[in-house]
């Protein structure tokens, strides 16, 4: 897991490389080949305009007022200073204006200003704009330069201030989106966050439409969607995702029909669907949030194909598992049929024989092992019975009250039948009282666990088993003296049509797992362990309020 | 039948192990049982058996496994057992010297049979020149088939496959098989070769080709020559 998303802030961090590469290249082209597109770079100047000049008319005002005070002042000063030092004053306080947050408009209007207002009352001849002397016109050409010149290299200055205040924010967004993105863990995960981050980065509604496949969208709009849209516009967005092209608002396609843009999602492999925004009114697009757009939407996608493909993974991962499952199961279960099956049809062919059908002792050794198959078939037809049952998770407990050493000896009785020469030892007091429980259920669990002790111990094995009241529960210890089980397989036994590898012949994985649930319906717990002295041992508790 | 017809019995499962000592030893065999691979490999060696019967699923080790170990040393007959009824185990063991398969669940009379054909087939001495079977005759020496003791017009091909049936009585001989001896190691992938012959000496020694008595094939494993009485 660790070494997947590792992959992926590589790519991410990939992807944040392209996008850097991608604005030099937008940048270099319009600097090289300004004819080459006219139409944007007219477009891109007018937008320059307006941000340069684009400032409230109180600031204006104030840039006036601050120039008419000054003057004041400095009419009141100038006999004292001369006027020369006025024109260093009005620079001074033109330069300031800057760090009080004057856009450049109001300062370029400062400094005309100040260059008239000098004119006018400060160089003589007064209250003309007339200058008398060759060096006054010189300085006033001068301070006009200057304060002019100024106020353009300051409102480049902003420029530059707001350009990079434009690229930060745009890093910070794609930044963001890039983290979020690879921090959700399911696809709508992953829609959910490219909603939130389109909605507060371009101020847009937001509406996602995965597809079925590659031609056509889904009924419905994802449900994370912030907006929704009715059946024309599905049909618009499912243009985009048919020609994988920016359709409506703002694009080359349809865009006067709808009020939405819709980008679509997709990648050489596949399309996955559709992004439409829906932009406030009087929104402007220029280039720059183009490209950012642009890049959320491919970023979007990237993180959507991840989903989709991690999905898939998981799906064929499942798929061969149970193929997997399958196979074993197969096989387990037909050598378990075959075995008896051939056993019942040996025995019983072996009857025809006449050298065997005179001595009545074959006879009988013959009909027990038939009889021994039927018991094996007859178990492996219940077990089957009881995993369905378990299986369908409609098992009914048929509860009433019974006594528990009445279960452990009528099932140590049913298995004393099959078994042949070890000993079971049943050690239960009579005062343990009545349960709650139903009785085949919880009798075929230990049956099953009682088989299993028997079938993989030596048959001199000594196997006990002992039940003893605790606090709310009764705890019963199946337990054997064999050689137990091996310490890593211990978490395996219960797993369905697991058998430890290895073991001998007979078996299909099921008797422990069924035993499992029967006990777990009735709100038990079983667990295996190693006896410190060697053997294995269950121990089943069973709540007394069942 | 004397002492001596020792049977070993590889198998895991204590059950068919059983049901074959009784059934063996009513017939007069006296069964060795193994329960794994390694003890079975043993046994064989120490007790000499007429024939191992030996089931290819096995807890320790693949009964291939067994069988080419076996093979390594002895010629005895194997009679592979199995409950994978899928041809290509049987072909891969055919081909790595077992005598003979059969499937289980079986029929005890039909494994008795074999038994008794594939012990009948290692007492035959190898050196002889005409062998009969049914209304068919092979003589070695003359390169000559006949049937009804009529000579019959055979290529040097079919007289091959004749030749390798008539040594092979009551063996399946795998495709494979068939198509090494006859065509050489590289033709093994070409069965329809095989098909054709087969078919066109069937043409020449069955009554009625399309219900064979004499040559049946074991589908999907090989063909077979089956023993008729004279």
């Amino acid at each position: 897991m660790i070494r997947f998303d590792l992959l992926r802030a590589d790519y991410y961090v990939d992807l944040i490389f392209a996008e850097r590469e991608r604005d030099m290249e937008t940048l270099n082209k319009k600097n090289e080949s300004g004819e080459l597109n006219i139409e944007t770079a007219t477009k891109n100047f007018k937008l320059y305009i307006r941000k340069i000049w684009n400032a409230s008319i109180t600031k204006y005002f104030l840039a006036a007022l601050i120039i008419l005070i000054s003057g004041l002042f400095l009419y009141l000063i100038h006999l004292h200073i001369g006027y020369q030092s006025v024109s260093l004053v009005f620079l001074f306080i033109i330069s300031l204006l800057p760090l009080l947050n004057f856009k450049p408009g109001p300062i370029f209007l400062a400094a005309v200003m100040s260059a008239l207002v000098w004119n006018f009352f400060f160089i003589p001849p007064y209250y003309t704009f007339r200058i008398g002397k060759v060096e006054d016109t010189m300085m006033f050409l001068m301070y006009f330069v200057i304060a002019t010149v100024s106020g353009l290299l300051i409102s480049r200055i902003h420029t530059q201030r707001s350009l990079i205040n434009q690229r930060e924010r745009r890093t910070s967004a794609l930044y963001n989106l890039t983290r979020d993105l690879s921090s959700s863990k399911s696809l709508d995960e992953v829609t959910a966050c490219a909603l939130e981050h389109l909605k507060s980065t371009f101020h847009a509604e937001v509406v996602f439409i995965y597809a079925d496949n590659d031609k056509s969208l889904k009924h419905m709009a994802h449900p994370s969607s912030t907006i929704s849209i009715d059946d024309a516009e599905r049909n618009i967005a499912q243009i985009a995702l048919l020609s994988s092209e920016k359709v409506g608002k703002f694009t080359h396609n349809v865009s006067s029909i709808s009020p939405f843009t819709y980008f679509p999602l997709y990648t050489k492999s596949r399309k996955y669907g559709v992004a439409g925004l829906l932009f406030p009114e009087g929104y402007t697009m220029d280039s720059e949030v183009e490209s950012l757009l642009d890049t959320f939407i491919v970023l979007i996608t990237a993180a959507v194909e991840r989903e989709y493909l991690t999905e898939l993974a998981k799906n064929n991962l499942m798929i061969a598992e149970s193929e997997k499952l399958y196979k074993t199961l197969f096989d387990s279960i037909s050598h378990e049929l075959k075995t008896p099956i051939t056993t019942i049809i040996g025995a019983i062919s072996s009857l025809k024989d006449e050298r065997i059908n005179g001595n009545r002792n074959i006879i009988l050794q013959l009909i027990d092992e038939a009889g021994i198959a039927s018991e094996r078939l007859k178990r492996l037809v219940e077990n089957l019975l009881d995993i369905t049952r378990l299986e369908r998770g409609n098992l009914k407990l048929k509860k009433e009250w019974h006594s528990i050493s009445d279960l452990l000896n009528s099932s140590i009785s049913r298995v004393e039948t099959e078994n042949r020469k070890s000993k079971i030892n049943c050690d239960v007091n009579d005062d343990l009282g009545m349960l709650y429980f139903d009785y085949p259920l919880l009798e075929q669990a230990i049956i099953n666990i009682l088989h299993n002790s028997i079938e993989y111990t030596s048959p001199e094995c000594q196997i006990d088993v002992a039940a003893k009241r605790k606090s709310d529960s009764i705890i019963i210890t199946i337990s054997d003296n064999g050689n137990g089980f091996p310490e890593h397989e211990i978490k395996n036994l219960f797993t369905k049509f697991y058998r430890i590898p290895g073991t001998k012949a007979g078996g299909t994985g099921l008797g422990l797992s069924i035993a499992k649930g029967f006990i777990e319906a009735h709100g038990g717990s079983i667990k295996a362990q190693n006896r410190p002295g060697g053997g294995a041992e269950f121990i089943i508790l069973l709540p007394i309020n069942l | 039948m004397t002492a001596q017809n020792k049977i070993v019995v590889i198998d895991d499962e204590s059950q068919i192990r059983k049901i074959l000592s009784i059934t063996l030893g009513a017939e007069g065999f006296k069964v060795i049982e193994a329960s794994k691979g390694k003890e079975g490999i043993v046994s064989v060696a120490n007790n000499h058996p007429q024939i191992v019967i030996l089931d290819l699923g096995l807890p320790d080790e693949d009964g291939l496994t067994v069988l080419k170990e076996i093979r390594t040393w002895s010629n005895v007959p194997i009679i592979i057992l199995s409950v994978r009824n899928s041809e290509d185990d049987i072909v891969k063991a055919l081909d790595l010297g077992a005598d003979d398969y059969v499937t289980k669940p079986f029929n005890t009379a039909e494994l008795i049979a074999r038994i008794r054909a594939n012990i009948r087939r290692t007492q035959q001495p190898d050196n002889q020149s005409v062998i009969v079977n049914g209304d068919l005759k092979i003589d070695i020496s003359k390169r000559l088939v006949y049937k009804n003791n009529e000579e019959l017009k055979v290529t040097s091909t079919e007289y091959m496959l004749f030749y390798l049936f008539f040594r092979n009585i009551d063996k399946v001989l795998t495709h494979n098989f068939l198509l090494k001896e006859i065509w050489g190691p590289v033709h093994t992938e070409d069965s329809q070769y095989l098909r054709v012959f087969i078919g066109q000496i069937r043409k020449k020694i069955e009554d009625d080709p399309a219900h064979p008595q004499y040559i049946i094939t074991d589908s999907g494993v090989g063909y077979r020559m089956k023993l008729l009485s004279n």
